[in-house]
């Protein structure tokens, strides 16, 4: 995958396509099939746990970088969000997650 | 029955007439043409082929002459699948190449009810070794020696994974061989059939390998995979055969299959299936003798 520079607001809500994803564990790396695009991608730990984390529930861009950032335990900063950020624009360009769209009643 | 049991004006009138049904690994193939020369051929080159009494066919093949003025002062050859002509027409001495081409062609994009892989397949003790690969990758001249060295071919070409069960169903057609691997392969194995010399193609010179006997008898006999080897000539490179990680295994199978993506989930649980299964490995090489104890070695020791 090759990262974008997008500029994503830290309260969007994601959330995984509809389409269980089907992942195969090769090691510290995985492949993951997307069945609604029929799509194959190769993801490294990183944007495997991002998907992993959207797949139990949907969060926001913000509620992302807090949790890779603990459970990473690095420091945060502009470059690990900047670096999850172009994997979430990246697997929205591929169909594998998408923004949840609220209305006003609903937040 | 097979194919050379057939006299060569028996083979020349079916063809000319009715169309002569040949089974070749899991698909039956009609074929029909009204060119002598090519009946010949035919005759020559799929000898040992079984003849097929399945009335279903499932690729109908023709190889005629285009119906256009030219065919009086340069003849040419055009092959055609169900009555469509997906290539252009080749001069009438290269009828040969287009049917046997034609007929890959045929193989690689139709039959989605397997996994198709591009790659060269042999078996030993009913356990396949794959060799994925790029074309210019030397997996045809690694696989013809291979199978002149006691090892069965189950195809130079398609590694043909039947979806129910993984195994790898055999294919052997003849073998093309381009150019320089043409003197390499005599020089290897002087013991090797090989067919007429077409000069001039667009990839060079080429020149077809009888598949052995055996490997044509037993046909019916699919191997399971065991190992993937992903083969890269080089000139003057050293033997190097290591261990590849099954993540990047994948990607490269999948992007070798014909229909991976055609076939969508079921190709994906294949090629997941046949990482786990198999060893996989990366051999770069330049001299014949040297891969083939190599790979000897390493089936004996993760079978033996």
């Amino acid at each position: 995958m090759t990262e974008t520079n997008t500029s994503i607001p830290s309260s969007a809500k994601w959330t995984v396509s509809s389409c269980p994803l089907m992942w195969t564990q090769c090691g510290e790396e995985y492949i993951v099939f997307h069945r609604a695009s029929g799509e194959t991608h190769y993801l490294n730990d990183l944007s495997a746990l991002i998907l992993r984390l959207l797949e139990r529930e949907p969060d926001t861009t913000h509620g992302i970088h807090q949790e890779l950032i603990d459970m990473l335990g690095v420091s945060p900063g502009v470059e690990v969000e900047q670096q999850i950020d172009s994997l979430l624009a990246r697997f929205e360009q591929l169909g594998v997650v998408g923004r949840v769209f609220t209305t006003d009643s609903d937040s | 029955m097979k194919l050379a049991e057939l006299s060569l004006a028996e083979v020349s009138t079916r063809l000319g007439t009715t169309g002569l049904r040949l089974r070749m690994g899991p698909f039956v193939i009609h074929i029909k043409t009204p060119l002598v020369s090519l009946q010949s051929l035919i005759h020559q080159m799929y000898a040992t082929y079984h003849l097929s009494e399945e009335r279903i066919a499932d690729f109908h093949v023709v190889v005629d002459a285009p119906k256009v003025v030219r065919r009086w002062f340069r003849p040419q050859a055009q092959f055609f699948v169900d009555g469509y002509a997906p290539f252009t027409p080749l001069p009438l001495e290269l009828a040969f190449p287009s049917l046997d081409w034609g007929i890959n062609w045929c193989i690689a994009t139709r039959s989605n009810q397997f996994l198709m892989l591009h790659s060269a397949v042999v078996a030993r003790h009913d356990l396949a070794m794959l060799f994925p690969a790029w074309p210019g990758h030397g997996k045809s001249t690694l696989c013809t020696a291979l199978v002149h060295s006691g090892w069965r071919l189950l195809s130079d070409e398609f590694g043909v994974v039947r979806l129910e069960d993984r195994n790898i169903l055999p294919l052997p057609r003849l073998t093309p061989l381009k150019n320089q691997s043409i003197d390499v392969i005599n020089k290897f194995a002087p013991t090797a059939v090989m067919g007429p010399l077409f000069e001039k193609t667009r990839k060079g010179t080429i020149a077809h390998v009888h598949p052995p006997v055996d490997s044509v008898d037993q046909a019916d006999q699919p191997a399971f995979p065991r190992w993937l080897v992903f083969p890269k000539w080089e000139a003057e490179a050293p033997l190097q055969l290591e261990p590849m990680k099954p993540a990047t295994s994948f990607l490269m199978v999948a992007t070798n299959a014909f229909n991976y993506e055609v076939i969508g989930e079921a190709g994906y649980l294949a090629v997941r299936d046949l990482i786990e299964y198999c060893d996989c490995y990366r051999l770069t090489y330049s001299d014949l003798s040297q891969a083939i104890a190599a790979l000897n070695k390493l089936s004996e020791v993760t079978h033996g």
